[in-house]
């Protein structure tokens, strides 16, 4: 048990954790040389970031700070205001603030030379020269807004001096023109006195004229000055001022003495601006020499940012080379390096395939291989298969030990189930042969799997064919259908097998199939889930027969049934054989609207036609009233001879009123229809024409079967029946007569007028009855009748049966009724009245 | 360490050197009036005695505490250019205008002060449509040409009734609105003028209107207009029709007008408001003016004077510069000026001074007329 449990110790696991480990060995060898080179690398590069970089980036930093300062400092020079110059000035401080801690950083910092003592000077140097920049500056400032002060006094003293001459100006101007009207008069060299003072006159105004010249001039070389560049070019044009000013000078004694003293007064203050410590020129050069001073110390910004600048280049320089120096000696390492990774690599997989090779294949994977062919054998049902020896105590020997225990249960299982199928097999198959019925069923690629005998018996009697397991479907019935079995396939043997295929393909409801020998067959057939196809086949010939029989018997019946239905009245009929009524003795009674109608003397009139002749004649008639009447929904009841019975309202309604006025519009077009028919008759050689009359009539009958139990007739009963029958009898030719119960109903339609009242056989009171007219839309406008009716009105009026006189008399009562309406109008009707 | 110090020292010293200069506080007010063309003699008073007035204020320590600075512009006594000149004041930032001269002037400008804010105290309008139809901000120390046209009119129907009397004007604001005035008052007395006509302005040669007055024998010629072109008018008449007079309007105010005029200016008889340098009040003025600037404070100088200082005044009452107090204190209030003590009506126009009064033109230039 110990030797055992030692050698499950060092068992798969403990071999493969001592394969990897090898692996790892040289891997870690690797890794180490390679973070060795890195470190080297990384050394290099960590003294130029850390040291050279920073101080260079200081040094650029502080250089373009000095450079923004020295570059600010001429706007200081160009500003024009006091509040401009402060702002300059503080933009300045703030920047040389900025510097401040730049200056610190170079101090601290450490460098092999030390360069500070010179940058201090310098930075203090800049100071002290922006200060007396300012300084400089603010005097300018002062000296501009003094020359300022003194322009405006010029333009003052130019103004008013031009103003002073302007006058003359004007005068000189308008006595011009009076000389030149002069000189184009008069040709004469003798000028008149008054000529000669004209003349006068503007000669006179001549130095004034100059005058304005002279000022206007030195005003201009005055600006001039302000302008000027060096305090030589002010010498220069200095000089002609003066010469202009003693000439204005001694121009100004000839102007009138008013304006000469104004003028004096404003030539003294030109001269004080020409000449003299206030003078624009005096100014001029002051600003001049505070320019010139002003630049001076900006040059000496401009060297100090140079001289930043050369110190930058220095650094960059510096740190370029040791750059230059780290990226030699990173590349050597680099090279060094990668020679070392090759081989430690190249080594490690040398010694991985070693290991594996020599010890985990031989040891591991040749067994596991014997192991799992065994298992794929047992897998494929090849229990005999032989199983490798268990070897070693580790996980694969105790895996070899369990397959062979696996092997030998599964060969125990499988001899049972071999037994148990066989059974079930024989009783399915004893199953089927015993069926009355023929089963077969063929697998997926349609041949035979398994039949019975009766399968045989029933449809291939006689068949020379062998009929087996393996035979296809097709070649069955095809050799059935060549040997005349099959009745339908008779002569056409191909397109049946084709049908019969498709049929068996794609099985639908159970069919009959007939025989050649009379035997009718019932195939159903069944897709199975694999694919497959059963198949039952069921002798149904005696059932077949009895069926054939019941068929002949039932068309018999409906035939005799539509013969009997010509008899009888369609509703009837139809509620007899629809079983909506039971066929006996019964009765109810009903509003009904019935029908009479006979022709006139048809007996008379007929008597010399022959019987065939009449005969057609009669059922024209017949046929075409009866046609009329079922279109209009009426129940025809007899016809007895020439008459019709006909009535409205059983076995089916639309209603008291509709049937009423149904009955009614049938009765106008039956006399439509007879007037056309008595053409037709009188061309076929009848010579009195036949008219026919009709009488309806609304009123409660009594309808249902009448007779006795074995013979009855559907029919109607009643007063209302008598009526109508005597109402046909008293209508005249072409008419047709209606009592006032059917007249009510349809009044609103059909137009009626009033024939009088019979007394009718049976009836004790008189009937009033009335002849229909036609519908109301078919009549003229003028004989329309006119109704109208409210609570408390009702207006009838029959224009079409009314007299010349009743007209005027209708007419009369008609406008005495609608003055008065109009009299009363106002007046309100009294409750009390 | 140490050299760390030395540069905090350093730009310490730099830093504290820079100081910042407070900003004297101003007061800007404008001078607006023809300092050319043919109303520059008139322009030139306005602008000099207004001008005084600031100096003097400013020697007496400002108003308000605080420096007057005016600044002085030529509008050449046309409307367009007094509409540039009142732009250009807008933008300068005045607070207040002395002028303009011209009535048509005023009238241009005064639409533009109104807009922005601007007192306007015109020391010379007089066509009544200024005062009439400016807004609240618009002043004035002059009398109306209402009343200078009816003392004309009465003057020309009462001495020259039986004349041929001819009116004409320049067609600007003030000429047109005088010579109608004197034309309705003429006609109102019953007398009809022979010709009433206009002349373009800043002429060379007016040979063309003399020819009309010869046409129409005029004895007697009433110009509404300047007095540059009036001068040369009556100079070229004279010549034509030797016994011609003028008669005229405040415009002629000036001894240069008989520069313009020559000796054909003598016994051209004017309307102008009284002459204040005889005003008891006025003489250190006259006198400081005289001195300071060689200049006769003559016809609009007091006047000019006068309105800036009404103005320092009402600033000073109401204590403050804004427009509708002051405003206030000028309709409400009244003022001791150079002038006499005068206040204003509800539209503007100057209470407290006597109308127009009768000057006449001698060879040493005009008197009064008794």
């Amino acid at each position: 048990m110990s030797e055992r449990s030692q050698k499950q110790a060092i068992g798969v696991r403990g071999r493969l954790l001592l394969a990897f480990l090898s692996i790892s060995m040289f891997s870690l060898v690797a890794a180490f040389s390679g973070l060795y080179s890195l470190s080297q690398v990384g050394g290099a590069l960590n003294r130029i970031t850390q040291q050279r970089v920073p101080e260079a980036l200081t040094w650029l930093e502080l250089s373009r700070k000095v450079e923004s300062v020295v570059r600010s400092a001429p706007a200081l020079l160009n500003v024009t205001t006091d509040s401009a110059r402060v702002k300059v000035s503080e933009e300045i401080v703030s920047q040389i603030k900025d510097l401040e801690p730049l200056l610190e950083r170079i101090i601290h910092s450490e460098t092999e030379d030390d360069l500070s003592p010179d940058v201090i000077r310098f930075a203090s140097a800049v100071s002290r020269n922006l200060e007396s920049l300012d300084e400089l500056v603010k005097k300018r400032l002062a000296i501009v807004a003094n020359q300022e002060k003194r322009l405006r006094e010029l333009s003052q003293a130019n103004n008013v001096a031009q103003r002073i001459l302007a006058p003359s100006e004007r005068i000189l101007n308008a006595q011009r023109a009076d000389w030149d009207r002069i000189d184009k008069n008069d040709e004469n060299v003798q000028l008149t006195s008054e000529q000669l003072k004209l003349a006068t006159s503007i000669i006179d105004l001549i130095p004034q004229q100059r005058a304005s010249l002279l000022v206007d001039t030195i005003h201009t070389d005055l600006l001039k000055i302000t302008d000027a560049d060096t305090s030589e070019q002010i010498d220069v044009l200095v000089f002609p001022l003066k010469q202009s000013l003693q000439e204005l000078t001694e121009v100004a004694q000839a102007v009138s003495p008013r304006a000469k003293r104004r003028l004096d007064k404003q030539i003294t203050i030109i001269e004080g601006l020409t000449v003299g410590l206030s003078s624009l020129s005096q100014i001029r050069k002051q600003e001049l020499e505070i320019i010139s001073e002003a630049e001076d110390l900006l040059a000496v910004n401009v060297r100090f940012s140079r001289y930043l600048t050369n110190r930058v280049n220095y650094l960059v320089n510096q740190a370029t080379e040791e750059i230059e120096i780290a990226h030699e000696q990173a590349v050597l390492l680099q090279n060094l390096n990668r020679n070392i990774l090759i081989g430690v690599a190249a080594l490690s997989l040398v010694c991985s395939l070693l290991i594996v090779w020599l010890y985990v294949d031989r040891h591991l994977i040749s067994r596991l291989t014997a192991l799992s062919d065994s298992m794929l054998a047992i897998a494929d049902g090849n229990l005999r298969a032989p199983l490798p020896h268990p070897g070693s105590y580790d996980e694969i020997g105790r895996m070899a030990e369990a397959l062979v225990v696996f092997r030998d249960t599964a060969i125990a299982v499988e001899e049972t189930n071999l037994r148990d199928i066989e059974t079930a097999r024989r009783r399915l198959v004893d199953a089927i042969e015993n069926s009355s019925e023929g089963f077969v069923f063929f697998d997926s690629d349609d041949q035979l799997v398994i039949c019975n005998s009766r399968y045989k018996q029933l449809l291939y009697p006689g068949m020379d064919m062998d009929i087996e397991v393996g035979t296809k479907f097709e070649s069955i019935i095809r050799a059935a259908a060549e040997n005349g079995h099959i009745v339908e396939a008779e002569g056409r043997v191909d397109e049946w097998v084709e049908e019969r295929m498709q049929l068996h393909r794609d099985p639908g409801e159970p069919r009959v199939q007939k025989r050649s020998t009379g035997q009718w067959i019932l195939i159903t057939e069944r897709r199975t889930g694999d694919g497959g196809t059963v198949a039952i086949y069921s002798d149904i010939t005696d059932l077949k027969k009895r069926e054939e029989e019941l068929t002949e018997k039932s068309q018999a019946l409906e035939q005799l049934s539509s013969q009997l239905a010509k008899y009888l009245s369609p509703q009837v009929y139809n509620s007899i054989f629809t079983g909506q009524r039971e066929v006996k003795l019964a009765s109810r009674r009903k509003r009904l609207t019935v029908f009479f109608s006979d022709l006139i003397d048809f007996t008379g009139t007929t008597e010399r036609l022959e019987s065939e002749d009449l005969t057609r004649l009669l059922n024209q008639y017949l046929t075409e009233m009866s046609e009329i009447a079922l279109a209009h929904g009426a129940t025809i009841d007899k016809y007895v001879g020439d008459a019709m019975v006909i009535f409205f309202g059983d076995p089916d309604s639309l209603g008291v009123k509709e049937d009423a006025l149904a009955c009614v519009s049938m009765a106008i077009e039956m006399r439509k229809r007879m007037l056309a028919l008595e053409r037709v008759w009188m061309e076929a050689g009848l010579e009195t024409p036949l008219k026919c009359r009709m009488g309806i009539n609304t009123g409660i009958c009594t309808v249902g079967n009448f007779g006795s139990e074995d013979r009855m007739d559907y029919t109607i009963i009643g007063g209302g029946v008598n009526l109508a029958a005597r109402l046909e009898k008293a209508c005249p030719p072409s008419e047709i007569l209606i009592t006032y119960e059917t007249y009510s109903h349809v009044k609103d339609t059909i137009s009626c007028q009033l024939e009088g009242q019979i007394q009718a056989k049976g009836f004790h009171e008189p009937v009033s009855t009335y002849r229909v007219i036609d519908f109301h839309e078919s009549l003229e406008e003028d004989r329309r009748p006119i109704r109208a009716s409210s609570e408390h009105m009702r207006l009838e009026v029959e224009i079409g049966n009314m007299s010349e006189e009743e007209r005027e008399k209708a007419a009369k009562t008609l406008r005495e009724t609608a003055a008065h309406l109009e009299n009363t109008k106002h007046q309100e009707p009294s409750p009390d009245r | 360490m140490m050299k760390k110090i030395v540069i905090a020292i350093a730009f310490s010293c730099l830093s504290a050197l820079l100081t910042i200069v407070i900003a004297h506080a101003e007061i800007y007010i404008g001078i607006a009036g023809p300092l050319s063309g043919s109303a520059l003699t008139t322009g030139e008073q306005q602008e000099i005695g207004a001008q005084a007035a600031v100096d003097h204020l400013n020697k007496a320590g400002g108003v308000l505490g605080q420096e007057i600075i005016a600044i002085s512009m030529d509008d050449a006594c046309e409307p367009r250019r007094a509409k540039a000149v009142a732009r250009q004041l807008v933008n300068e930032g005045v607070v207040f205008v002395a002028g303009h001269l011209c009535s048509g002037c005023s009238l241009a400008a005064s639409k533009i002060y109104e807009e922005a804010g601007i007192l306007m105290i015109s020391p010379a309008s007089t066509n009544p449509k200024v005062t009439e139809e400016g807004g609240p901000n618009v002043f004035r120390v002059i009398g109306r040409d209402d009343q200078q046209g009816t003392i004309a009119g009465n003057f020309l129907a009462d001495n020259h009734g039986d004349a041929n009397i001819a009116i004409i004007h320049d067609g600007e604001a003030y000429g047109h609105g005088l010579a109608q005035y004197t034309k309705k008052q003429l006609n109102k007395r019953g007398v009809d003028e022979t010709l009433f006509t206009s002349y373009t302005r800043d002429q060379k040669d007016y040979q063309a209107i003399v020819d009309k007055f010869v046409e129409h024998q005029i004895d007697v010629l009433y110009a509404g207009g300047y007095e540059a072109d009036i001068g040369i008018i009556i100079r070229q008449a004279k010549k034509a029709l030797p016994t011609i007079s003028l008669v005229s309007g405040d415009s002629l105010v000036s001894p240069d007008f008989q520069l313009y005029a020559g000796e054909a200016g003598v016994g051209t008889y004017f309307t102008f408001a009284p002459d204040m340098r005889k005003k008891p009040e006025a003489e250190d003025v006259v006198a400081a003016v005289r001195e300071e600037y060689g200049f006769e404070p003559e016809g609009y100088t007091l006047y000019g004077y006068g309105a800036v200082q009404v103005w320092a005044q009402a600033v000073s009452k109401a204590n403050s510069l804004d427009l509708q107090g002051v405003i206030k204190v000028l309709k409400t209030e009244t003022f001791d000026t150079v002038m006499g003590t005068i206040g204003f009506d509800e539209k503007g126009d100057v209470t407290g001074i006597s109308s127009f009064v009768w000057n006449v033109f001698e060879k040493e230039g005009y008197v009064p007329v008794q």
